[in-house]
């Protein structure tokens, strides 16, 4: 696969580095004069320097023929004309532009580039995953049925810690289909003891949500 | 009409310039406010501070409701993501985006864009001022 890759910070590098070590043919394309001295040290043969956004340089490079072409400068409005120029003027069957700054999203997405990668989104939703764990958090809902499959972490103040599965009071029309701990997926039975810090995934109606809470992670609330 | 100018180098503050003199409600936008200075004492049009691609500098300058919009910075890239925004995000119909790089006096149209090219105007100009018609002697 010969994967074009325009822009050659830390993104465009370690990209271009991790590609090369699974065997593909790849180039990276730098504007900065130093930056390509820095990448061809790196990198040997594969470093072009030269304006991504420009048709001519693009086609230098072999636009015309990758598989792939990524657009992962530092700035968003370069990404997003050289990944257009790849789509619509190159015909590359795949894009893929790093976003920099997510309120530009909407228009990434309208202007049909593949695929964007936005680091300060993935880490955002890192974050809000990791702070939401201690919440009942919705994996699944079903549109009809009012029902959902959801998530949530036994905390140490839930009267469920140390319990069994048969003794605990669960609200009513819920089902506890699968317990993480230490890496590991138990398929639970009555007799299961419930531990602090187990991850339990749970079929509820909808408005058992508050219930679950206060049953199994009151120290969030 | 009201027209929304992006960019205030010597070509967007000539833009707003002229046409706030022939009576239009004009706004410029440009991220640096001392550019605003080319605009000279007599623009009676309005300013916007912020890069042209922001949306929400963008919905400050009342591009919803422009008739038309003239994208006039002296950088392609930044031509191109504010042109898709004005037309995608905002539905203007006139957009006209400046040209920088003759490279994409072709390319621009070709992405849906309606360009005006400072070099080729220039050039056909001369061309249509020789005697031969403009083919080479």
């Amino acid at each position: 696969m010969y994967v074009l890759i325009v822009g050659g910070g830390k993104v465009g590098l370690n990209l271009a580095r991790t590609l090369l070590d699974k065997g593909h043919e790849v180039t990276v394309l730098e504007q900065r004069p130093a930056r390509v001295q820095t990448l061809e040290r790196l990198l040997g043969e594969t470093v072009a320097r030269g304006n991504g956004t420009l048709p001519s340089v693009l086609d230098a490079v072999g636009c015309a023929r990758a598989d792939v072409l990524a657009a992962v400068t530092g700035d968003d409005a370069t990404n997003l004309l050289i990944a257009v120029l790849g789509t619509r003027h190159f015909g590359v069957g795949r894009t893929i532009a790093r976003l920099n700054d997510p309120r530009n999203e909407l228009l990434f997405r309208r202007s049909g580039v593949d695929a964007l990668v936005s680091s300060s989104t993935i880490l955002a939703e890192l974050i809000e995953r990791e702070v939401a764990a201690a919440r009942v958090r919705t994996i699944l809902s079903f549109p009809s049925g009012g029902a959902a499959i959801v998530q949530v972490d036994v905390s140490p103040r839930s009267p469920a810690a140390g319990a069994l599965v048969r003794d605990i009071a669960w609200p009513s029309g819920t089902l506890l289909v699968m317990v993480h701990r230490d890496k590991r997926v138990l398929v639970p039975g009555g007799a299961t003891g419930l531990e602090v810090g187990d991850r339990l995934v749970l079929v509820a109606p909808a408005d058992a949500e508050e219930a679950l809470q206060a049953l199994l992670a009151p120290d969030a609330e | 009409m009201k027209i929304v100018v992006i960019g205030c180098g010597r070509i967007g503050a000539h833009v707003a310039r002229d046409l706030a003199a022939s009576g239009h409600q004009v706004c410029v936008v440009d991220p640096d406010a001392d550019s605003f200075g080319r605009l000279g004492e007599g623009f009676v049009g309005q300013t916007v501070v912020g890069p042209g691609f922001d949306q929400a500098v963008l919905e400050q300058a009342g591009v919803a409701r422009a008739d038309a919009v003239a994208v006039l910075t002296n950088l392609d890239s930044a031509n191109f993501m504010v042109a898709r925004a004005v037309i995608d995000l905002f539905g203007v119909r006139r957009v006209t985006v400046r040209v920088n790089d003759p490279e994409f006096s072709t390319v621009f149209p070709e992405l849906g864009l309606d360009t005006v090219n400072v070099p080729d105007l220039v050039c056909s100009r001369i061309r249509a001022g020789l005697p031969t018609g403009g083919e080479g002697a």
